[in-house]
């Protein structure tokens, strides 16, 4: 069975947010976007880079899906994607043509995951998507959650994760980087 | 000048709320010896109302071979409450009005560290009015999706990481101080 692996940039008090621009995601008056920018550390990149290497596929909410597809879909050479299958999960969207190689996922969208997660191939990656992520983890989705945590809090903004759900966790991975990010990977316990 | 250092057991989803109830599967050694290092770097307790009255019902009648309880129960108190008017636990002293100004004297007297347990509502009042020094936040492998959160909407913080260092059990230990750039 593929792992979902989730990665998301967190502050102290849980916001993922905007993280990498002002204008990245607004909702709710958010004033705080770009938090990240200031302590970015070549470490991170390299994370990235290890999450990648057994991945295939991306799994992402309407918004994070659009945001992504804007930036490269005109500019193929600079996509960390390429190569990646892509699935957007929405009810809104009428097709998924805005960037390449992604499939629209409607309807039943939990049944639908359930079934890539069935399906032969690599690791499927999620960022940002805060609506879908609540939705995985309550259900049980989510088999590794890796957090860049800043040493921030912003008093407001979309959170990771939902309330209403309790859930053990292991601690698979915890490493300081210069600038005060930590990384922490967490699998279900 | 002392520092005050808040000190917390925090789930990964942020809550601070009644630690009894999820931390004890976590324990450590390593996290006895922070506990008992962080208690002897320290000679004054700054507590709100729930958090005291749960210590007050629980310390007195407790001992330990290194001393942990006693010292508990030796040290002074400072209470932060508007409702309580009279504390039984040995050495303890109310604070009813003019928070901040009454912790920044505190902090003004010679002495050890000044540590703050729990109590997410004082705490919000101690970081808006910039009055903490340190954090020592455990972080434990666990998300509740309920309960009381270390930082409720609307305060902010910009930190600066000290340390970090995980335990065994999955809990990690995380340092900052204010960034007072």
């Amino acid at each position: 069975m593929r792992k979902i692996i989730v990665h998301e940039f967190i502050t102290l008090d849980g916001v993922i947010q905007a993280p990498g621009s002002p204008t990245e995601d607004t909702d709710g008056g958010f004033t705080h976007g770009g938090w990240t920018l200031p302590y970015w550390h070549d470490d991170i990149g390299a994370h990235f880079g290890q999450i990648f290497a057994d991945a295939d596929t991306l799994l992402l909410g309407r918004k994070t899906w659009q945001l992504h597809g804007e930036a490269f879909e005109p500019n193929p050479e600079g996509d960390p994607f390429s190569g990646f299958k892509k699935y957007v999960v929405s009810n809104t969207l009428k097709s998924a043509d805005g960037w390449r190689d992604s499939t629209l996922i409607s309807g039943n969208a939990i049944e639908e995951i359930r079934k890539l997660k069935s399906q032969p191939g690599k690791n499927i990656i999620m960022d940002g998507s805060s609506v879908l992520i609540h939705a995985l983890i309550e259900n049980d989705l989510v088999d590794e959650i890796c957090l860049h945590v800043y040493p921030l809090a912003l008093g407001a903004g979309k959170r990771l994760f939902p309330d209403g759900k309790r859930a053990n966790l292991k601690l698979v991975e915890s490493v300081a980087l210069p600038t005060g990010v930590v990384y922490q990977r967490y699998q279900p316990a | 000048m002392r520092k005050l250092v808040v000190t917390e057991f925090v789930t990964l989803d942020g809550v601070v709320a009644e630690p009894q109830e999820w931390s004890f599967p976590y324990w450590a050694e390593e996290i006895g010896k922070f506990k008992y290092d962080e208690h002897f770097a320290s000679d004054a307790l700054l507590l709100g109302r729930v958090t005291y009255e749960g210590f007050a019902a629980a310390w007195p009648t407790r001992t330990d071979e290194q001393g942990f309880a006693e010292r508990m129960n030796s040290l002074p108190k400072y209470v932060v409450s508007t409702t309580l008017n009279k504390l039984e636990w040995n050495n303890s002293h109310l604070i009813k009005e003019n928070v901040p100004e009454e912790v920044a004297k505190l902090k003004q007297q010679a002495g050890m560290d000044i540590v703050v347990h729990g109590c997410p509502t004082l705490l919000q009042t101690l970081m808006q009015h910039d009055l903490v020094d340190e954090y020592h936040l455990l972080i434990y492998p666990i998300i509740l999706g309920k309960g009381k959160r270390l930082f409720t909407d609307g305060t902010s913080a910009s930190l600066r990481l000290t340390e970090s260092k995980s335990f065994s059990s999955g809990v990690t230990l995380l340092r900052y101080e204010p960034d007072r750039k």
